[in-house]
């Protein structure tokens, strides 16, 4: 009887193959049963991230266009009556890419700040900038806030760096600044339509 | 008799030849998660689970899967445990996602994982491997969070247990937090503090200490494919003189 060599091209290829398709297919599964819970995490994790920022009763959707580039934001309402806005930009931090949503009022002051992504940044230095000391420094202040390392004057619109961690602070305040304008041009352009209506 | 045989395939792992500090297998996750204490654990979870299914399965193909394509096929089963694993815990644990990071889909690439899977698994039948991916997992985990936490607390000063609950240490006794040791060289230093510990308790136990890099003194010798290549060539030349 030939002996079946398991090493010949044929039988390598093959077995190869199966075990390629059985390991899709588990992956398949595993995708399937557990793709809808991920979707709802995200969504959730945005929900509380909003609310957190800016509470109201309903966001809605919008996307505004500022420098040739798109910018997805939500305007919150209260009680039937609007209350602010809520945007959140990207900037490249220390390690990798930092994520921050900001909250406003109808004027652009902050309502509130949200570091939703720094997983890149040195823990216990970078990552620091995820602690509530802080980014809640950000409420209440308006466009162009200055970063200072050191001493700040509390009564003008800076912010403290986190220790130790410039280039990740640094990023923080670009993205809170960037989001402030953005809101800046939304706020003229809904002041110019509502001029407009107003005639 | 044999039960002692058994239960060492499991306590192997854990001291004796604890991949980590013996075998010096899968430095790379251990120096880059040992910045926080549940970080080594999470990790050190992960990577068992994915140790553990990924040794019985390539243990139960031992005899189905072809030498010469063994590397590949066992790279695809452990490559699809992890991706499994990622899936799962960013379903129901999404924190530990979070905070491992890219080093979760990284497992695929852990050492240890394709050392034990060539090493142990594709010679030996289901059940001791189990058991050796079980203590070697669990060696791994225990290596992580003791390393996990000595440099938490002495880089930090605190330990955090989750996001509500904080242990602050350092406040207590006095010191200032000592940011090196979450650095990398910190890392190293752990490491290298660690290692030496554990040398000088298999020096204890009888072995004795090693005093040149050969093959004879590696902890891996008994399962090493390189060593079994050498005598199967030498073994074929012998043969074909005749």
């Amino acid at each position: 009887m030939k002996k079946i060599d398991i090493n010949s091209v044929g039988l390598t290829t093959a077995i190869l193959f199966i075990i390629c398709v059985i390991v899709t297919a588990a992956l398949a599964g595993t995708n399937f049963l557990t793709k809808d819970k991920i979707a709802a995490l995200n969504q959730k994790a945005e929900q509380d991230a909003m609310a957190l920022v800016l509470p109201a009763d309903i966001y809605t959707n919008s996307v505004i266009e500022v420098d040739s580039q798109l910018y997805s934001y939500y305007k919150a309402q209260k009680d039937g009556k609007s209350v602010g806005y809520i945007i959140s930009t990207y900037e490249n931090g220390y390690g990798g890419e930092i994520k921050v949503m900001v909250g406003t009022d109808l004027q652009g002051k902050i309502t509130g700040v949200k570091i939703v992504s720094a997983d890149d940044e040195t823990p216990g230095l970078g990552a620091k900038v995820k602690n509530k000391s802080f980014y809640e420094q950000y409420v209440s202040k308006v466009k162009d806030i200055v970063l200072q390392k050191n001493q700040i004057d509390s009564s003008k619109n800076e912010v403290k760096a986190v220790t130790g961690a410039t280039i990740s602070s640094t990023a923080v305040n670009k993205a809170v600044n960037k989001a402030l304008d953005v809101i800046d041009v939304i706020i003229t352009s809904e002041k110019a339509v509502d001029v407009g209506e107003g005639e | 008799m044999a039960k002692n045989k058994t239960l060492s395939y499991f306590t192997n792992g854990i001291l004796t030849e604890n991949p980590v500090l013996r075998l010096v297998l899968g430095t790379c996750p251990t120096l880059a998660v040992t910045t926080a204490f549940m970080n080594g654990i999470g990790m050190g979870v992960a990577a068992t689970i994915v140790l553990v299914c990924s040794n019985v399965v390539i243990s139960l193909l031992r005899n189905v899967i072809p030498q010469k394509v063994r590397i590949p096929a066992f790279i695809t089963i452990i490559a699809g445990f992890v991706s499994i694993v990622q899936l799962l815990v960013k379903a129901y644990a999404p924190a530990i996602d979070k905070s491992l990071g890219i080093f979760l889909p990284l497992i695929v690439v852990n050492c240890i994982i394709l050392a034990r899977a060539e090493m142990f698994a594709s010679k030996n039948s289901v059940i001791p491997s189990l058991l050796d991916g079980l203590g070697m997992g669990v060696g791994f985990t225990v290596t992580l969070s003791v390393m996990g936490l000595i440099r938490e607390i002495l880089g930090t000063g605190q330990v955090v247990i989750s996001e509500s609950l904080t242990i602050p240490l350092t406040s207590a006794l006095g010191i200032e937090p000592m940011l090196l040791f979450i650095l990398p060289p910190g890392g190293f230093f752990v490491f290298g503090l660690l290692i030496a510990l554990s040398n000088k308790i298999a020096t204890m136990q009888g072995k004795k200490a090693v005093e040149n890099m050969g093959c004879e003194n590696c902890p891996s010798k008994s399962a090493c494919q390189l060593l079994d290549e050498e005598k199967q060539n030498t073994e074929k030349e012998e043969n074909e003189d005749d």
